[in-house]
């Protein structure tokens, strides 16, 4: 266990419910590996986010690489959906005992500024196996749900849409599982939207979608 | 060669080292490099150049070309017997490979154009050269359904106004490119945002909003053109949204509503005006001399879950006329009361001179629905005096939203979405960009969500085999079809039509055509490279006749995204 995931533990060592179980098993090294180690040129920190910053690192990852694999990554995704999401997780619109946990005592204000400072980093580079769409199936479900529409061309997102390319493939199953099971509920349409696709073709699209 | 003109070099001279003081060596360097158009009395937009905007042939000064928003362009020099020698003239790209729905706006000589995101560029509209860029700075949220669009500006005296994501109206300095003044119209965290053009009359900016899919509560807003500062709102859901319990829609057809079931929820939970819906996102028309203001309003939210917004929904997917000075309201008709399909009326109301059912021309009003007809009103009192044929196929219209999904043609795309139609006065035609895409309709209750996405369930497309478009031009006198051009992808984007007997359009494969006004035979085409899904538009300079397009595709409908404005003229 690293510095980091100690940190982690620790943090939530309040929430009785075992770690593992909620945040999903460490990425394994083949699963995913920043390609480059490079150190990430770091935002001016204010003295209040240099408070709050290291606890987020601990499960997202110093260097933008989640450390379990269904934290997401943070790391260069948009400010207004990274804002959005902290908000939903203060004021209870979207549950998960950690985040919630996290963001509890934190103002408006603190939530702004982590958004930026999270949306101003690179995008880490993982890497997970390609996808062969087969006969293009994959392909015509996001033609059907218009995820395009919403999620841009290259589903890059912007603004309060989040960038679903390269997204860690495990997190997004989970998250559109959530959304299904209505665990997730701080988007009713996304959850009404993947009411319409199977277990399986959910797996695919989060498969499609991490590895490009 | 005419030389337009008015400005003497010195002037020219002195604006440019007055801009570098300032510190602003792009527009300043934009303004060395020519000068030939940038006549300070000719770019200066009057009330009366915007009054008399339907005979000028030279500039395009509205999105839809005149206040009665007919998109018929008065210059016959590109015409039938010509346009197989039609040619780009240049093509200028845009930093933003996103959708483009942007209408070039053209002021003797200059074009202005948009993109998504909100940049805005001033071009030399003879040669394609940057003359300023400006970028809005959007704010980090920002909450819009279907593609980061913006449909163009509006001008006025020496201003150029845009309506952003971020849900805020900006006035440009219309020479430099300069932010004169910026004002928040609406929050966007409640999920607010603007994509259609204003309209300026009077010194007033008039701008509605977007924002059906998030539970917003729709309006018009005046503002003053000098400041910013509001003048008066219209709300389109009013506090009695309620109306008249209608059982049908405007053409007759039965909408399944449960009226005792809707009464009982009424009783219990109110008025539903507050998170209604009803956005107003594209450009009104303007009758002038009736002074009323003529708008299309959008559908009630959440589109497809209706056990939270009892009663007609006023006035939601209708055709609403207010009072040019107040804002009052005049009249409406609704289209398609307590809707659960999301047909919205958005495509902009054009005003034309139509005979009424006793042969008596009439000033009237026309709008192209997404559910497939074209309707005819009375401008006097908004009552309908026809619709048209359908234009594409109506199938299981209206069959109930379910949870496990009901399919029904038109899908919530339409019939006809946010393209503006044309209309040719003369052989008493509109023409209209129509799609086919039948859509499954999933109904999932969920309770008034803040500001997020409010659907009430969900769309789902069906394969896009089953798609089509068709340029179909209808007999606004009778209401029947005079022809159609049917494409294999569905339209989207605006049609633009001449005294040269042409009616332009482009389609989501790249094709950018020409057909006959008359006939629909198709005289010329151009392949784009990127989908050409923004409405086309006609200018003159030097004597010479453009005609203009956007090629940036579409985020709604997905068709391959571009960044590029091309300028077409003839070549000898
Ligand atoms: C103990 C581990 C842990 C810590 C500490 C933690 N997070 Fe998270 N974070 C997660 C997990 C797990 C999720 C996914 C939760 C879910 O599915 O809703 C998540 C989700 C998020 C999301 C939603 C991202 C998306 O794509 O929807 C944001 C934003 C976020 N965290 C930011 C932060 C910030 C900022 C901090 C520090 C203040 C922080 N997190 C601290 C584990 C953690
Ligand atoms: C009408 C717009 C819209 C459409 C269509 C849409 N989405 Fe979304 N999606 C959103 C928004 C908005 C969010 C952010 C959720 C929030 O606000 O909390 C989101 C969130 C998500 C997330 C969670 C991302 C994260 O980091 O947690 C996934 C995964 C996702 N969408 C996948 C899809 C897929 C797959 C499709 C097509 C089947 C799709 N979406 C279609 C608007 C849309």
């Amino acid at each position: 266990m690293d510095r980091h995931t100690q940190r982690a533990r620790r943090w939530f060592s309040g929430i009785a419910v075992g770690a593992t179980l909620t945040l999903g098993d460490p990425v394994s090294a083949q699963e995913m590996r920043p390609r480059a180690a490079e150190p990430i040129p770091e935002p001016q920190l204010s003295e209040r986010l240099a408070e709050l910053v290291p606890t987020c690192l601990a499960c997202h990852g110093e260097n933008g690489v989640p450390n379990y694999a269904e934290s997401p990554i943070v790391d260069g995704q948009h400010e207004g959906y990274l804002f959005i999401q902290l908000r939903d997780y203060k004021n209870g619109a979207r549950k998960h005992e950690v985040m919630n946990e996290v963001v509890k005592d934190l103002s408006r204000q603190d939530l702004r500024e982590l958004a930026a400072y999270f949306a101003a980093r690179p995008w880490p580079r993982v890497d997970q196996p390609p996808v062969a769409d087969e006969n293009g199936v994959v392909e015509r479900l996001l033609a059907e749900g218009q995820c395009r529409e919403c999620h841009g061309a290259d589903f890059m997102g912007d603004g309060t849409m989040p960038r679903l390319a390269g997204q860690l493939t495990a997190y997004l199953v989970s998250t559109m599982r959530a959304f299904r099971l209505k665990e997730r509920t701080n988007n009713a349409a996304m959850g009404s939207l993947l009411d319409t696709f199977s277990d399986e073709e959910i797996e695919a699209i989060a498969r499609y979608l991490g590895a490009l | 060669m005419l030389r337009r003109s008015r400005t003497p070099l010195t002037t020219i001279l002195l604006l440019t080292v007055a801009l570098n003081a300032f510190g602003e060596p792009e527009a300043a360097r934009a303004q060395t490099i020519k000068g030939t158009h940038l006549s300070a009395d000719l770019r200066f937009v009057t009330q009366r150049m915007l009054d008399l905007a339907e005979g000028d042939g030279n500039n395009f000064l509205h999105p839809n070309h005149n206040y009665k928003q007919t998109r018929f362009y008065p210059n016959a020099q590109i015409n039938t017997s010509n346009v197989r020698r039609l040619r780009p003239a240049w093509l200028f790209q845009v930093d933003v490979r996103e959708s483009l729905e942007t209408t070039p706006v053209v002021v003797d000589g200059v074009m202005y154009v948009t993109t998504a995101y909100n940049h805005v560029y001033a071009l030399d509209a003879a040669t394609g050269e940057q003359l300023w860029h400006f970028k809005h700075r959007l704010s980090p949220v920002t909450s819009y359904c279907c593609g980061p669009n913006n449909r163009g500006v509006a001008v006025y005296e020496d201003l150029v106004f845009m309506g952003t994501l971020d849900a805020k109206l900006i006035a440009l300095d219309s020479r430099t490119g300069k932010l004169v003044w910026e004002t928040q119209i609406a929050d966007p965290e409640l999920g607010y945002s603007e994509t259609m053009a204003p309209v300026v009359v009077e010194g007033k900016v008039l701008i509605g909003t977007s924002g059906g899919e998030y539970g917003i509560r729709g309006f018009l807003k005046a503002f003053d053109a000098k400041t910013g500062k509001l003048l008066w709102t219209f709300y389109t859901t009013p506090e009695n949204s309620v109306g008249v319990w209608a059982t049908k829609d405007a053409t007759g057809k039965d909408l399944r509503r449960d009226i005792a079931k809707e009464k009982e929820t009424l009783a219990r939970i109110g008025d539903p005006y507050r998170w209604l819906g009803g956005p107003v996102w594209q450009t009104p028309a303007i009758d002038r001399a009736g002074r009323k203001i003529f708008m299309v309003v959008g559908n009630p939210a959440p589109p497809l879950d209706d056990s939270q917004r009892p009663g007609d929904n006023l006035y939601t997917n209708s055709l609403v006329a207010v009072d040019l000075d107040t804002g009052r309201y005049h009249c409406h008709l609704q289209y398609v009361p307590h809707d659960r399909w999301d047909m919205d009326a958005v495509s902009p109301p054009v005003l034309i001179e139509a005979p009424d059912e006793n042969g008596q021309t009439v000033p009237a009003v026309l709008h192209a629905g997404k559910t497939g007809y074209i309707y005819i009103h009375r401008r006097e009192d908004c009552s309908l005096i026809r619709f048209s044929e359908p234009i594409v196929p109506q199938e299981n219209m209206w069959a109930l939203p379910t949870p496990e999904g009901t399919r029904m043609a038109p899908g919530a795309n339409g019939g006809v979405g946010w393209s503006p139609v044309a209309i040719h006065p003369g052989l008493g035609l509109v023409y209209a960009l129509a799609i086919h895409q039948p859509m499954t309709f999933h109904l999932q209750s969920t309770p008034y969500p803040g500001g997020k996405l409010w659907l009430g369930g969900a769309f789902r497309v069906a394969p896009a085999d089953e798609h089509w478009g068709a340029l179909v031009a209808v007999d606004y006198r009778t209401g029947a079809i005079r022809w159609e051009v049917k494409t294999p992808q569905p339209l989207i984007g605006g049609a633009l039509a001449t005294a040269g007997g042409l009616v332009f359009f482009g389609e989501g494969n790249g094709r950018f055509n020409a057909v006959d006004a008359a006939t629909g035979a198709r005289l010329w085409s151009f392949q784009a490279g990127a989908g050409v899904n923004a409405p086309p538009v006609s200018y003159t300079v030097d004597g010479k006749q453009y005609v203009a397009v956007a090629a940036g595709g579409s985020a709604q409908l997905d068709f391959k995204r571009g960044n590029a404005i091309i300028a077409f003229t003839l070549v000898e």
